[in-house]
């Protein structure tokens, strides 16, 4: 009987006992700011508006990151700041994904390339590149992160209630949203609603349509047509123009009075660039940066953009209602060929593109921010629209330029500005053969076998004493 | 106190004299150094963080090795009657044993430290991350030995008690992944219970002070169930 009793205490006491370290670990673990952050940069320790905007959310948001698993430090950088978020706001899940692994998820939220994460909340989504995290830093061997930055402005714009609508024109062998549809997407995942317009069919802008995205006509506007868009662009419609390489263009003039409303004049040339291109295509520009909100991110980061087959454009003096501030321009060594019909109806060798007198003298702008009296925002016009097509989208820092463009339409209010860590890059080592031999050898053979030794010595001793 | 650390005294000589540590230590030291050189001959960076992930999987094989003896050996002589009738209490027989099997691991995690020696001969570490990081494979151990104590006190045969310590483990180990295949709450909250789980702050270079009292009052609970089961014995 006394034992039966004494049993149980054992048994109420042993219980009690792990239910008090149950409670205890979820206590500690619901408090918040109990730790110390001890790495060199204070690399977790999230910054003011960060840590307000996780105090604030309210709804689930759960991040995916699409991580290759040989990214090593890549992914174990951003999935570390990920959880730094969850911890102070349990709303924020986060999980690895491993593509591979999982298609279907892939699948799902159409991932094309790894280090795609993915922020979810109420079935919409952004999201962020790993790769537009990084840049270069200002120390030799060092680089920035400017995770933080981006994962709270994509938690900002999806807990946003703001709705954007923007309207694709087509009509006039524009892009479509069906054909740029990476372009598409990229603007979807940053909130807004993508529609196609054809005027002739609607015959009126939708009241909706906040921005009117003209990329690459190959047609000129009708009369009708012009007369909707430049109304629109008088109301409070906002354009974003990429102009593309076309056939008889130099007799447009529906678009070019279109141009004209916001102040930009298309000067037809095709620009050449022996100075600064890609991959040694004087007609692949790399293109300067102006000062601008829009470049001056990507310009920091050194971030460079890349346009295929650009054209030239200038300011248009006699509209004094707008400002427009060069985003884009090439050296001075570039010029503009004029004979665009000639040059598009064969294939082009050397010659064809060589200087000619009558051939536009450089530097040449290629893209245009326009503001309206009141400084606000009203049209971005880009000498290019091959750069939004799938293929080039991605290119170096063309999606990023193209959606900085698009925000600053916008006029995106809840943009925060984190500023980047810098780091030292993880120390490279060149290990000789001899040293990785020996290392192995030391590692695996000597110190194992030391123990191994003083352990049979030790036996040996008390077998024999 | 005197006989808390009279017993770890004995202990530490028991470990010390057992050619059994020097198989496990050199078990250890095999399979960390090949971790080790694996990883830095292939990615020939100096990283320091990829090494923990794999120390923490040899201790999973290594600690039940290395604590199997503590009690159950007593056990299996008869001399855990001496011990129970002996001045000193359960509860300082218990925490003497613990205390040496605390000094082991300790031992265990300097010698670890060899490894940054090697990379820091390559170029230099992050400071803070490398101590923080072997602070938190010194409670994880001691966390895992005050398990596989409690796994000696229920089993007179080494073996068994080994073994029963390696299964313990390797559920608290599982805890996490099997927080995955229920659900994101249900991860979160077993998360939070996961030894190897809470090692990912210090790993990182943040000093939380949750996960310290999480391994203190794990390394408690551990210590008050062995109690326990020995407890149980003086009454039969």
């Amino acid at each position: 009987m006394k034992n039966w009793i004494k049993g149980t205490n054992a048994v109420v006491l042993s219980l009690a006992v792990v239910g008090i370290f149950i409670v205890l670990t979820v206590f500690l673990h619901s408090l918040k700011g109990t730790q110390w952050d001890l790495t060199k940069n204070k690399k977790f320790t999230l910054s003011d508006q960060t840590v307000t905007m996780l105090q604030k959310l309210d709804k689930p948001v759960h991040v995916t990151a699409f991580s290759d698993p040989g990214q090593g430090v890549v992914s174990r950088q951003i999935t570390d700041l990920l959880q730094e978020y969850h911890k102070r706001n349990n709303k924020f899940t986060f999980e690895e994904v491993d593509p591979k692994q999982k298609p279907t998820l892939a699948e799902k939220y159409k991932i094309d390339r790894y280090g795609t994460i993915v922020f979810e909340l109420d079935g919409q989504t952004k999201n962020v590149y790993a790769d537009e995290l990084y840049a270069s830093g200002a120390a030799e061997g060092s680089y920035t992160f400017s995770g933080e930055e981006k994962f709270t402005q994509a938690v900002l714009s999806l807990t946003s209630n703001e709705k954007h609508t923007v309207y694709f024109l087509t009509g006039h062998g524009e892009m479509t949203s069906a054909n740029a549809s990476a372009f598409r997407s990229s603007l979807e995942s940053e909130g807004y609603t993508v529609k196609d317009l054809n005027l002739v069919k609607e015959a009126a802008i939708p009241a909706d349509a906040e921005t009117l995205f003209i990329l690459g006509p190959q047609n000129d506007l009708s009369e009708a047509e012009t007369k909707l868009v430049q109304d629109y662009v008088k109301d409070k419609g906002k354009l974003m123009v990429a102009l593309g390489l076309a056939k008889d263009m130099d007799q447009w003039k529906n678009w070019d009075a279109v141009l004209a409303s916001v102040g930009v004049k298309n000067v037809k040339a095709l620009a050449v660039e022996n100075k600064k291109s890609l991959s040694t295509d004087p007609l692949t520009i790399v293109p300067e940066y102006g000062a601008h909100t829009i470049t001056d991110k990507l310009s920091q980061q050194d971030r460079i953009t890349v346009m295929p087959g650009a054209l030239a454009l200038a300011k248009d003096g006699a509209n004094a209602d707008f400002t427009a501030t060069a985003l884009l321009h090439t050296s001075t060594s570039a010029y503009g060929k004029t004979n665009i019909n000639e040059l598009l109806s064969k294939r082009l060798t050397t010659n064809d593109i060589k200087q000619a007198d009558q051939d536009v003298k450089g530097p040449l702008d290629l893209a245009y921010a326009v503001e309206n009296k009141d400084g606000k925002p009203k049209a971005v016009v880009i000498g290019n629209g091959s750069f939004l097509t799938n293929d080039w989208l991605t290119q170096q820092g063309n999606r990023d330029f193209v959606l900085n463009s698009v925000g600053w339409l916008q006029e995106q209010k809840n943009a925060v500005t984190i500023r980047p860590q810098e780091e030292a890059q993880m120390q490279q080592v060149v290990l000789t053969p001899a040293q990785g031999k020996s290392i192995l050898i030391g590692t695996v053979g000597v110190i194992p076998a030391l123990f191994l030794l003083a352990g049979g010595l030790i036996w040996w001793r008390r077998r024999a004493g | 106190m005197r006989r808390t650390w009279a017993i770890a005294r004995k202990e530490l000589q028991m470990y010390f004299y057992s050619p059994t540590a020097y198989v496990a230590f050199a078990f250890y030291f095999l399979i960390s150094g090949f971790f080790f050189s694996m990883d830095f001959l292939n990615s020939q960076t100096v990283d320091i963080r990829p090494l923990f992930g794999n120390f923490m999987v040899v201790y999973l094989f290594v600690i039940p090795l290395l604590t199997m003896r503590l009690v159950s050996d007593e056990l299996r002589h008869g001399t855990d009657e001496l011990l129970l009738t002996s001045p000193a209490g359960i509860g300082e027989i218990i925490l003497g044993k613990y205390l040496a099997a605390v000094i082991v691991q300790f031992l265990l995690v300097a010698g670890a430290l060899v490894y940054p020696l090697i990379l820091s001969s390559f170029g230099p570490l992050d400071q803070p991350v490398m101590w923080l990081s072997f602070l938190s494979m010194f409670l994880l151990g001691a966390a895992m030995m005050a398990v596989g104590l409690f796994a000696s006190t229920l089993s007179a045969h080494q073996m068994v008690a080994g073994i029963a310590g390696f299964a313990m483990l390797l559920v608290l180990w599982m805890i996490e992944w099997m927080g995955y295949s229920v659900y994101t709450s249900g991860k979160e909250w077993l998360g939070q219970f996961s030894i190897a789980g809470r090692t990912t702050n210090l790993q990182k270079g943040v000093l939380d002070l949750s996960d310290i009292l999480f391994y203190i009052s794990f390394i408690a609970v551990f210590i008050v169930l062995s109690i326990q089961t020995l407890e149980r014995k003086r009454w039969r």
